[in-house]
């Protein structure tokens, strides 16, 4: 488990779970912190982890699975995908972006916090 | 009864000198391989270790009822007080900690490592078969000492200068209650692992982690001195037959004259499970899981 990364779910701040895990999961491998290959922990363990259902976090796996980023063989269980050169654009912006909104939740706020703390930031 | 109260007031003297602070938790986050220990997750080490140790007092006064309720139901004197009943009460408060860990419902902000979490990755492969080795032995020799009750039976009725109650004493078998020890130990040991890993998260990635690999590593090594306790009991019948005599008596098979060497392998199962517990409970700075990953 040495150098995992992890994904963070607020239930409170109205943007539902499955779209925070992707949104997460999509930045963390398009920004390539979880390299190809990487594997993912099985769906029943991050549901019960996130306590949400299962039928949650297959769905986000699913609709990475279908975005290309993630490949599930029989074997080797669920890992990140080889991303072709341009699926995977940079764009420090919306990497920063993500980062920002990841801590953001992590510390309980919401978007009205984070507008708030940009033009706040902004300013100074 | 009064050994349950000794042990109880045992639990509780422990409970008292062991009561876990802030300081001590970051001693013990940093033990256990978090560099930089954060306030967060000094909050929920002693949390973690208030919620075992509390269960110390209770369960250290119950245990030696328990077994002694066991023993009557399984038709056997009431059990010795000893290590055993100590370490039966240290694996049963692990348990029961990680069970209530593990279907407490996950409250706000939900936190989980992107990593797949097994077995292996909590406790060494090599541990968990030395653990497996021992309680192996000590049924082996439970499973010997009941195929031998026939011919012991045969070779104590040729011992001269000893009561029939001595005798009737020394004929009491072993082997039930050291395979009955055997499974309890065993469930007991790999229910603490399985739900160490499959248990809710702490919230903090880093102390997850190691608090995950502190459990299981802690519940094998209790495993290891409890398979090393059963496997010195285990041939305590054979011996106390041979104790008997001067030498191998007329009325033994030939094997009988290989049971002294049991006394040596008690010894060597003494050495090998202490030393194994200290081992797994002590493990180096490589082969921990963190770091000072946390959620800032």
């Amino acid at each position: 488990m040495t150098g995992s990364r992890w994904v963070v779910v607020d239930p409170d701040n109205g943007v539902p779970p499955w779209r925070q895990i992707r949104d997460q999961l999509v930045h963390l491998i398009r920004s390539g912190a979880l390299s190809a290959g990487t594997p993912f922990p099985p769906i029943r363990q991050l549901a019960r982890d996130l306590g949400l259902s299962a039928g949650t976090v297959a769905r986000v796996y699913r609709e990475l699975e279908t975005g290309g980023l993630l490949v599930t063989a029989r074997r080797r269980g669920t890992v990140v995908a080889d991303l072709p050169p341009h699926a995977s654009p940079p764009d420090p912006l919306a990497d920063a972006a993500a980062r920002f909104v990841a801590e953001v939740r992590a510390l309980g706020g919401d978007e009205h916090a984070a507008e708030a703390a940009v033009r706040a930031a902004w300013s100074d | 009864m009064e050994s349950a109260l000794l042990y109880g007031l045992g639990g509780l003297a422990v409970l008292l000198v062991l009561w876990p602070t802030r300081s001590g938790a970051n001693r013990f986050l940093r033990r256990w391989g978090i560099a930089e220990p954060t306030g967060q997750q000094e909050s929920i080490a002693v949390r973690y270790l208030r919620n075992r140790r509390l269960l110390y007092p209770p369960l250290l006064f119950l245990v030696p009822s328990a077994a002694d309720a066991l023993a009557g139901l399984l038709g056997f004197p009431p059990p010795e007080p000893g290590l055993l009943q100590s370490y039966a009460a240290l694996i049963i408060a692990l348990l029961l900690a990680e069970a209530v860990a593990a279907v407490r419902p996950v409250r706000g902000l939900r936190v989980a490592a992107l990593a797949p979490r097994r077995w292996h990755d909590v406790v060494p492969r090599t541990a968990v078969v030395i653990l497996l080795a021992l309680f192996a032995a000590a049924a082996l020799l439970a499973v010997v000492d009941l195929l031998a009750q026939p011919v012991l039976r045969r070779v104590v009725s040729s011992a001269k200068g000893y009561s029939p109650e001595h005798l009737d004493h020394v004929l009491r078998p072993t082997a039930v209650p050291v395979l009955a020890g055997v499974v309890i130990g065993a469930a007991a040991v790999f229910g603490v692992v399985r739900l160490a890993v499959r248990r809710a998260p702490t919230g903090d990635p880093g102390s997850d982690a190691v608090l995950r690999t502190r459990s299981a590593r802690v519940a094998v090594g209790l495993g290891m001195a409890w398979a090393g306790s059963l496997l010195t009991a285990a041939p305590s019948r054979l011996l106390a037959v041979d104790g008997l005599f001067d030498g191998v008596p007329d009325t033994a098979p030939a094997w009988f004259a290989a049971v002294p060497a049991l006394r040596w392998l008690g010894l060597l199962v003494f050495v090998v499970s202490l030393g194994g517990w200290m081992w797994v409970v002590n493990p180096a700075k490589r082969d921990l899981p963190v770091s000072n990953e946390g959620v800032r």
